[in-house]
């Protein structure tokens, strides 16, 4: 009886301390920080109206959570109309490069008390802010300059490619998050990355990052690719097309 | 039924592009105009890029001018030889177009010329339309314009240029430079505008070649169906403003407007349809004038390259 009591608290004791051992390699392997996406890719086909890309994540520690989704670095071209003889024409012009040709985010906290330094925000392309960079040359003064960086960003928020306002990270439990970014139709397609922070009292604590292809889908992106690729042989087929379209369209009507 | 564009990149009402081409192709069936002035400002206020509009308008031409230039050469009313000659013009014009539609690419002007060219050509056509339908309404025309056509009357520049050829068909002896320059002014007016331009084509031919009207209609036709193809070509080429879901639409609906526009031609009075005609073509021009002239929402436009 004794001796059966005391195997028992051994084993128990054994089998506590096991069950620990392997609740901490399990709290090793988990990352603090870390999300996925629920589709790998936005297909963009025929019948593409835009769509809702979703990402789900978990964080163990304290702080903020930012995510954001970049689509691939461009050059930006942006002009000014002015009045010509009554008409409005494009007159000034300046180049900007290295801007995102789709960007959005989303971030757990209101505000902008959260966010990193300027110096660190500009490497990391944390905020709408941030993408208001020098010109490839400048050719007028920094008060012309700004007016066509705010223009750009504008212009962007218009087209419906950059955000007016961050989306939302939604806790569906402790430490349990979910962000939907809305992805137009007339998204740009390239490869696209989720970048995401922990930022705590103005620290990056941990990054993760997924990439996500968006990209035309089946009939279309053959017919894109081919478009590009073998673009004479494209208009030819075009060309031919057409052709026989009208003929087949005369031929049908002397038929009836 | 939204409808995704794969060259244009973005989602279209494909029920809108069609009645739209649908619609102008019942105006040309009445009318038996060509059309694509009509339905390249109507793509551009749908939100379609000025410079995929006319390359995709070009191929939707290639097969309307298929169509109409197969009717008229069952019936004989092709000069083919005049047509050659002018399609060796219309070819270098659709060259030379697409050069110039580059270069005002390159200079970031191509959105406003494309409007401006356009208000000057749909005001004049729109114009001349609404003056003659009103001149021939109060003063009842007598006179005979067919009378006036023969060699004779041609302007000495003309009769002096060289590289004279005859052409049996027309029964005219006149330089191979005409006929190609006429070609010529057609080819550019395919590659800049996405137009067969037989609004000019067929004046010139009547007026200045002085031929026979049977055949102006199916020659001219004839030569449209090189320099639209040539356009198409190019403009799929150098530029990727083709856009071939676009223009299987475009094709589509103008082949059902197009016969919807012949059953109707024979219960329409002629004067008063003509007039409306003309306001359809102002109030298109008044649109582009309108974008042009008012003040933009934003001076300011972004594109990535």
């Amino acid at each position: 009886m004794q001796l059966s009591r005391l195997i028992l608290t051994f084993s128990l004791i054994l089998l506590g301390t096991g069950m620990l051992a392997v609740s901490q390699a399990e709290a090793e392997e988990k990352p603090p920080f870390t999300f996925a996406l629920a589709d790998d890719a936005v297909r963009i086909t025929t019948g593409f109206t835009g769509t809702e890309l979703v990402v789900f994540g978990t964080v163990e520690e304290k702080g903020t959570v930012v995510l954001q989704l970049e689509g691939p670095r461009k050059t930006a071209m942006v002009r000014r109309k002015e009045p010509v003889l009554g008409a409005w024409m494009n007159r000034t012009w300046l180049r900007f490069d290295d801007l995102p040709v789709y960007y959005d985010f989303a971030a757990s906290e209101e505000g902008q008390e959260f966010l990193p330094d300027m110096a660190t925000r500009q490497r990391l392309h944390i905020g709408l802010d941030t993408l208001e960079h020098p010109p490839r040359k400048k050719r007028y003064d920094d008060k012309v300059v700004k007016e066509f960086q705010k223009a750009l960003i504008r212009n962007k928020q218009t087209q419906g490619l950059y955000p007016l306002e961050p989306k939302e990270v939604t806790f569906l439990s402790e430490g349990f998050f979910r962000v939907k970014f809305q992805v137009p139709a007339n998204v740009p397609s390239g490869e696209y990355e989720v970048k995401g922070f922990l930022i705590r009292d103005g620290q990056i604590i941990h990054e993760h990052t997924v990439d996500v292809h968006i990209g035309l889908e089946g009939f279309s992106s053959q017919l894109y690719v081919f478009s590009k690729d073998y673009s004479f042989f494209y208009g030819l087929l075009c060309v031919l097309l057409a052709v026989t379209a009208g003929w087949l369209s005369n031929t049908l009507v002397r038929r009836s | 039924m939204q409808i995704y564009l794969p060259i244009a990149e973005l989602a279209v009402s494909a029920e809108t592009i069609f009645f739209l081409s649908g619609f102008v192709g019942m105006l040309s069936g009445i009318f038996g105009l060509g059309g694509g002035f009509l339905t390249t400002p109507f793509l551009i206020f749908m939100g379609i890029p000025p410079a995929i509009a006319v390359g995709t308008q070009a191929s939707q031409l290639v097969a309307s001018s298929v169509a109409g230039s197969l009717g008229h050469f069952r019936k004989g009313n092709v000069d083919l030889k005049m047509g050659m000659i002018m399609m060796v013009g219309g070819l270098l014009g659709s060259f030379v177009g697409i050069f110039i539609f580059k270069f005002l690419q390159y200079l970031g002007q191509i959105d406003i010329a494309i409007s401006l060219l356009y208000i000057v050509l749909l005001g004049g056509i729109g114009g001349l339309m609404l003056m003659e339908s009103f001149s021939s309404y109060f003063f009842k025309r007598g006179a005979n314009i067919k009378g006036k056509f023969n060699t004779s009357q041609m302007s000495p520049f003309i009769l002096s240029l060289p590289y004279k050829m005859r052409f049996p068909r027309s029964k005219l002896f006149i330089s191979a430079l005409v006929p190609g320059g006429i070609g010529f002014i057609g080819g550019v007016l395919a590659s800049v505008l996405g137009i067969g331009g037989g609004f000019l084509i067929v004046p010139a031919m009547i007026y200045i070649l002085g031929m026979p009207p049977i055949l102006v209609a199916g020659t001219a036709l004839f030569q449209i169906i090189f320099t639209t193809s040539s356009a198409t070509l190019m403009h799929a080429t150098f530029n990727n403003t083709v856009d071939i879901i676009l223009a299987l639409i475009l094709v589509l609906g103008s082949v059902v407007g197009t016969q919807i526009g012949v059953a109707f031609a024979r219960f329409i009075k002629g004067q008063q349809a003509r007039v409306i005609l003309a306001m359809i073509i102002l109030g298109t021009c008044a649109m582009l004038s309108f974008d042009l002239f008012v003040p933009p929402l934003d001076v300011y436009s972004t594109v990535m390259e």
